[in-house]
């Protein structure tokens, strides 16, 4: 089960589909191909509803691929998050870092943490 | 290493009952005298040295339960919480669960129990935040409710050593790198955690993540902070991460661990990462609130100026089973603790095995003593008489003393009963006082331990069928208050303790029916009033229509008669209708040696309990009395039954030319023995006799006498039955 990435370029945004399995297995290759759409220095918007399963290496790579768009200065919206997206970020705790436009670790306002 | 592990712990479970007791007696103290603040301190000072013991040897049940009882206590010391009667069972019941935690130290962790605690520490609780709301002078009364949170903290503030208001357990993981690569995954991990407990809060560790550019994708960069609610123990956790424990740094702490344990989780993982912000993540995932978070670091800088960690704390440490700042804190309690003790009684505790080995010792040493004394009399060397005769004073001597180091007073168990009746009387709602009288008496130590449980059953029976309803007293002109007394004396011998109410008393004639019912007893056969008052100690006897929750099925009080008799005693009963009962244990002083009465029928001897000769008359100078069919002797107007102990025992040889009479006395009955020789006082070293002798009645023992025979040591208590029915019976 591979996972594949589709690309689709409009005029000042570039939007990418994940599919499949993104998992340790796969993520050395989303992994390059990322990098490579991340060129174009445009805004990405990325569809998860394709990915039917993902572990944490996967959220990991996720992750990365914010805080370096955040490094380079564009903006990278996770859309469409698949349900095993979705629970696996809940698990992890990971949901408020990924669910706010604005990456900022300290900023717990809608986190998924504690009561107090 | 384990074995002085094993040896601590035992000192511990050992020092912590004791501490344990002490909280008994003040927390009953503080019910008549509740603003001493002297006994609060006691009682605080008891939960804080187990707790801190506790956590030495990551007893973590003991800990978190304890912690909760001593932050209450500790707003009962400074004010915050006045102690009312309500407040002073559910301690009572607190401690008791403690007792229980400690007896059950090294089983493993049981539903049950971990719901007991649940529930008492709810009660708590409620306890205190139903009488905090009057008296709380601080914040919490800027809100009309005190809320337990609120209440949390403040008792944090205020504390020591403060702890976390989380009861949850705080995990905090850092992968290895190479954790991915290995096969592992984070998820499953915590999916496994959620099927152990609930996760209440996990906050995702990415500040080492690299950018995409830089991440090798497949090494693990993250790291997770969880706070975790489950009823299960450190092992269990850790056995989660067990595959990943080897590269992945794991810290578990506790709920409610020391604030000083998130300092150095802080401390350690700043060292890894400067830029890491575990203080934040921490109250993000719910383990601390900021204001803990602050007296955490607080505190770090504290502790690492006065840090002297004691011997044992260091090979803990050493091992990295506990944190230095909890070890010091437990041991110099420890230490204050055992200080006082010295102060207030100068005790050693020994091994009660060894105590046993010096006892049998001692008791090889009279007999051989006994020996020895026969020898020299043989001999007639004056001057060896005399030697020997010094040597028995001091054996004897010796003998009374490491008899004694066995001799506790009963006091301290009959003061377990003020509880027993206070329970007890709340479940029946009735109103009792408890009256203890001879305290001070002294019997062995392993009396007094096998007979609590029938004295309780005792006391219980007198309650709950003794006493009668508060409506039922007052009609019978008797004060609504009942009263149920504990009394211990000795007694020839023997010590006694009776147990009595001045309830409904026990209708004689009804227990008699009852028996003949149930078929314990044939219709035909006569019985005396005591004897029927006796039949309440059959199996399958209730004294009481209604069957209640305590007593009154008709099992226990055979079984209380059972362990009497396996401690040489017996049970009397004494009861009269509408006034009252009393139930009388009578048990031997001691279970080894006695001061013992020789005598010497035909060719055989015979010891009688020093304790219970009255006197010693020639038989010839009495005169007999043959009326009703019975023998009997008149002893200076008196009439006394008597047994000839030549035809009890079948000795059938030659007659004896001049014959005594020994009088002795149980129980305030007496009867003669009728012997042939009076050979004196002997010391007695009693050796029990084997199973087969156990029906055989009138004889309770055997001895080993100087010249090497075996005398049968006398059950003046069965004789002198056996002396009134034969005399009965013509």
């Amino acid at each position: 089960m591979e996972c594949t990435i589709q690309s689709q370029l409009k005029s000042n945004q570039q939007l990418l589909s994940l599919k499949g399995e993104l998992t340790i297995y796969s993520v050395a290759d989303i992994k390059q191909s990322l990098l490579e759409q991340m060129d174009n220095k445009k805004d990405v918007t990325v569809n998860l509803s394709g990915v039917d399963e993902i572990d944490s290496a996967g959220l990991q790579l996720l992750f990365a691929l914010k805080s370096y768009a955040v490094a380079n200065n564009v903006v990278v919206t996770f859309s469409d998050h698949s349900t095993p997206v979705l629970e696996a970020m809940e698990l992890l705790g990971m949901t408020a870092l990924f669910g706010d436009p604005v990456v900022l670790p300290s900023d717990n306002a809608r986190s998924a943490g504690g009561p107090q | 290493m384990s074995d002085i592990l094993d040896q601590a712990q035992e000192t511990f479970v050992n020092e912590s009952l004791d501490l344990l007791v002490d909280m008994e007696e003040s927390l009953q103290q503080l019910q008549s005298d509740p603003d001493d603040a002297e006994l609060i301190n006691s009682v605080f000072r008891a939960a804080h040295t187990i707790k801190g013991s506790a956590g030495l040897f990551g007893l973590d049940d003991i800990v978190s339960f304890t912690h909760e009882v001593e932050n209450t206590l500790d707003n009962v010391r400074d004010g915050s919480l006045a102690i009312t009667d309500k407040m002073i069972d559910v301690l009572l019941e607190c401690r008791d669960h403690i007792e229980l935690l400690i007896e059950n130290i090294g089983e493993p962790s049981d539903a049950g129990m971990q719901k007991a605690s649940a529930d008492l520490l709810q009660a708590l609780k409620q306890c205190s935040s139903s009488e905090a709301a009057p008296t709380a002078d601080n914040e919490t009364s800027a809100s009309p409710q005190a809320q337990p949170p609120a209440q949390y903290t403040d008792k944090v503030d205020r504390e020591e050593s403060p702890r976390v208001a989380n009861s949850n357990w705080h995990v905090s993981l850092h992968f290895g790198q190479n954790v991915f690569r290995n096969g592992m995954d984070p998820l499953s991990f915590l999916r496994y955690l959620n099927s152990l407990g609930e996760v209440t809060g996990i906050v995702a560790v990415t500040e080492r993540v690299p950018t995409l550019d830089a991440l090798d994708p497949e090494s693990c960069w993250l790291g997770l902070e969880v706070d975790f609610d489950a009823d299960t123990d450190k092992q269990t956790i850790m056995d989660v991460f067990e595959f990943v424990a080897d590269d992945s740094r794991i810290s578990i702490l506790p709920p409610h661990s020391k604030l000083s344990e998130y300092a150095a989780l802080i401390e350690q993982l700043k060292i890894e990462n400067e830029s890491y912000r575990i203080g934040e993540l921490l109250i993000k995932s719910g383990a601390l609130t900021q204001r803990e978070l602050d007296q955490a670091l607080a505190h770090q800088q504290a502790t690492k100026e006065d840090d002297v960690p004691a011997p044992l704390g260091e090979i803990l440490v050493a091992q990295g089973s506990v944190d230095p700042s909890t070890i010091n804190a437990a041991l110099t309690k420890q230490k204050k603790v055992k200080e006082n003790k010295f102060r207030e009684s100068k005790s050693i505790r020994v091994d009660a095995e060894r105590l046993d080995q010096l006892i049998n010792l001692v008791g090889e040493l009279v007999i051989a003593g006994a020996g020895t004394s026969l020898k020299a009399q043989q001999l007639g060397n004056e001057d060896l008489l005399e030697s020997v005769s010094v040597v028995s004073r001091l054996v004897e001597e010796i003998r009374d003393r490491s008899l004694r180091l066995r001799m506790v007073q009963i006091g301290e168990t009959f003061n377990r009963f003020n509880r027993v009746v206070r329970d007890v009387s709340r479940e029946l709602g009735k109103s009792i006082n408890l009256e203890i009288c001879g305290g001070e008496t002294e019997l062995d130590k392993s009396v007094v331990e096998k007979i609590g449980d029938p004295l309780t059953h005792l006391v219980r029976n007198a309650i709950d069928h003794g006493i009668e309803s508060a409506e039922e007293r007052k009609r019978a002109g008797k004060p609504e208050q009942g009263n149920v007394s504990l009394n211990a004396y000795h007694d020839s011998g023997n010590i006694v303790i009776e147990v009595s109410d001045d309830g409904g008393g026990i209708d004689a004639e009804k227990v008699y029916q009852k028996a003949v019912e149930r078929g314990l007893i044939s219709a035909s056969q006569p019985m005396s009033r005591g004897e029927k008052l006796r039949l309440i100690l059959e199996a399958g006897l209730s004294t009481k229509d209604a069957v209640s929750d305590l007593s009154g099925r008709g099992v226990g009080m055979d079984v209380v008669k059972k362990n009497v008799e396996a401690l040489r005693g017996n049970i009397e009963v004494d009861s009269t209708l509408g006034q009252g009962s009393t139930l009388r244990i009578r048990l031997p002083l001691t279970l080894s040696i006695i001061d013992g009465f020789l005598v010497g029928v035909g060719d055989s001897s015979y010891v009688v309990q020093l304790d219970s000769v009255v006197e010693c008359i020639e038989f010839a100078q009495i005169e007999e009395v043959h009326q009703h069919g019975g023998n009997y002797i008149n002893l200076r107007g008196e009439v006394l039954p008597y047994l000839n102990l030549r035809t009890l025992f079948g000795d059938n040889n030659s007659h004896a030319e001049r014959e005594n009479i020994v009088v002795v006395r149980s129980g305030g009955q007496k009867a003669g023995l009728i012997v042939d020789q009076l050979m004196g006082e002997y010391q007695t070293v009693i050796k029990p006799l084997s199973k087969i002798f156990a029906r055989l009645s009138g004889i309770s023992g055997s001895t080993i006498l100087g010249s090497g025979d075996v005398a049968m040591i006398l059950d003046v208590e069965a004789l002198i039955k056996e002396a009134e029915r034969s005399c009965h019976g013509g």
